[in-house]
């Protein structure tokens, strides 16, 4: 074994060794459904921040984004402003209230607001299919990442990503996730704040940089995107993050409203770091080696050739992290929603604790053994994987998330046909007028949003309001 | 040509993103103090 490989090695072993480790103390003190999917309501707000955080940086900031910073420049890192638009309306509208109920899932919110058993199964059924699909493309990056960087099959690289995340997941729930969470985060904030120096050394500083890149070409350094384009990539994103669910979740794991507030701004915070360190690399790496054969090498190559092997390793890491917290995190939604809104409502209401913990823990090892298959096919490239589920997450949830919290006369019949109509609408626009009205700043997913509002109000305004002590405690400040 | 308003724009806007939500954080707390009974 090289000298780089074996320091890869004892930095990776060390890295196993912490996250096993506090997933087996999440185990050890995990007794009630309660405490697997909401930590007893014990997280703080830098945990908590830093569990939002990671959630949210995938596969796709670290490969994805660092390439299209690579190939169009600075402009794009603008689209920052719509995610945490996203966040700033759901620490507005959702998170307090949310956090106030304090159930277990997303679909538990859904079935107590609009009083509908048939509600909550929907939504616990598209969170499952559209959270699958999400999945898939967390495992594609891992296989890509294993076959480029380590010459290892996809197939191999896709099974330890399995092995490793699930058993942290399932063995101590939210809990230990969460504070595996927090390392995480913490070694991708570290991985790019060491990288950036070392990046911006090899080019002679930041204004070199930018005179040699922009001679390259100018709209690198400039507006590559109109202000037109990327707004409508800004709200395609904010409108994900506003109601997504794997980061809704998360907010009842924390001790109070207050808490969730400022988790939401540490995320920020970190989500700023990540953000601006991911395009100076981006447009550094442009500058170092002008003409990549993709976009998409350009973060891999940086880690092998760029960085020491001290730094590279801990740049994989942090990649490795970036995708481990993020499948992390759907599963505990995805299992989540099959143990406790499809088993234990419809299957077993008489289940134990015991039992719907253990019912949990095979969910998610059998819902991330399900993407396996599409993640070998290869149905698209990761990052039209990911902008994809994000639409139709945003299609059929924000409207029963955002407007259901501020708006007393949304009903079930709303919510179902608001969700149907949004999940459908987002279907259709892709396969048929999307091309089209790309041009015009249309996307589906505000198609999906639009139509699933208006038919959210419309049948909500012909059918029965929902019943008062329903509404209680999301509209009784 | 090096890098101009939408690299160093970018900063100034975050940080003035990131002050006035924490500002609207903390006052969210102060008032949420004031309001629950003791």
């Amino acid at each position: 074994m090289t000298a780089d490989g074996l320091i890869l090695l004892v930095v990776a072993l060390v890295y196993f060794a912490i996250v096993i480790g506090v997933a087996i103390w999440g185990y050890f003190h995990t007794r009630t459904e309660d405490e697997f999917l909401a930590a007893g309501r014990s997280i703080g707000p830098w945990v908590g921040g830093a569990v939002l955080a990671a959630t949210q940086i995938s596969a796709g900031t670290f490969v994805g984004t660092l390439g299209r910073h690579y190939l169009t420049g600075v402009s794009w890192i603008w689209i920052w402003f719509g995610v945490w638009a996203g966040w700033v309306m759901s620490a507005i509208l959702v998170a307090p209230k949310l956090r106030r109920f304090g159930a277990l899932t997303v679909a538990d919110y859904v079935g107590k607001r609009f009083a509908s058993e048939a509600a909550r199964t929907l939504a616990a059924a598209l969170i499952i299919i559209t959270y699958t699909i999400y999945l898939t493309a967390q495992f594609q990056a891992i296989g890509e990442i294993g076959a480029a960087i380590f010459g290892i099959a996809p197939l191999v690289a896709m099974t330890a990503l399995l092995a490793s995340t699930g058993c942290y997941t399932a063995l101590g729930g939210v809990r230990s996730s969460s504070y595996i969470d927090f390392v995480q985060t913490l070694i991708m904030v570290l991985a790019l704040l060491f990288a950036v120096p070392v990046v911006i050394s090899n080019v002679g500083g930041v204004v070199a940089l930018g005179e040699y890149v922009g001679s390259i070409e100018p709209r690198v350094t400039g507006w590559w995107f109109t202000w037109k384009e990327l707004v409508a990539f800004g709200m395609a994103f904010g409108l994900s993050i506003a109601a997504a669910p794997y980061e809704m979740t998360r907010y009842y794991s924390m001790r109070d409203v207050t808490t969730v507030r400022y988790a939401i701004g540490i995320s920020l915070v970190a989500q700023a770091l990540i953000g601006s360190c991911v395009m100076i690399l981006g447009i550094g790496m442009r500058g170092i080696f002008p003409f990549l054969p993709s976009a998409d090498q350009a973060s891999s190559i940086m880690a092998s050739t760029v960085m020491s092997p001290l730094l590279g390793a801990l740049f994989l890491i942090a990649m490795m992290s970036a995708i481990m917290s993020t499948v992390n995190s759907i599963l505990l939604v995805t299992g989540g929603a099959f143990a406790h809104d499809l088993y234990k409502r419809l299957i077993n209401p008489l289940a134990s604790q015991r039992r719907l913990i253990w019912v949990n823990r095979i969910s998610i090892v059998v819902l991330g053994l399900v993407p396996f298959w599409f993640a070998s096919r290869k149905l698209a490239d990761v990052q039209a994987i990911v902008v994809e589920q994000a639409k139709f997450i945003a299609s059929f949830f924000f409207v029963p998330v955002v407007l259901g919290l501020t708006w007393r006369r949304g009903t079930k019949e709303g919510a179902i046909c608001s969700m149907a109509a949004g999940f459908l609408g987002c279907l259709v626009w892709t396969f048929t007028f999307q091309r089209d009205f790309s041009s015009l700043g249309i996307d589906a997913v505000e198609v999906g949003v639009a139509l699933s509002a208006l038919t959210f109000v419309l049948v909500s305004r012909a059918t029965t309001p929902t019943p008062a002590e329903n509404l209680r405690i999301f509209f009784d400040d | 040509m090096g890098f101009g308003a939408s690299f160093y724009g970018f900063f100034i806007a975050a940080a003035i993103w990131l002050l006035v939500y924490f500002l609207w954080a903390f006052n969210a707390a102060a008032r949420d103090r004031s309001d629950s009974p003791r």
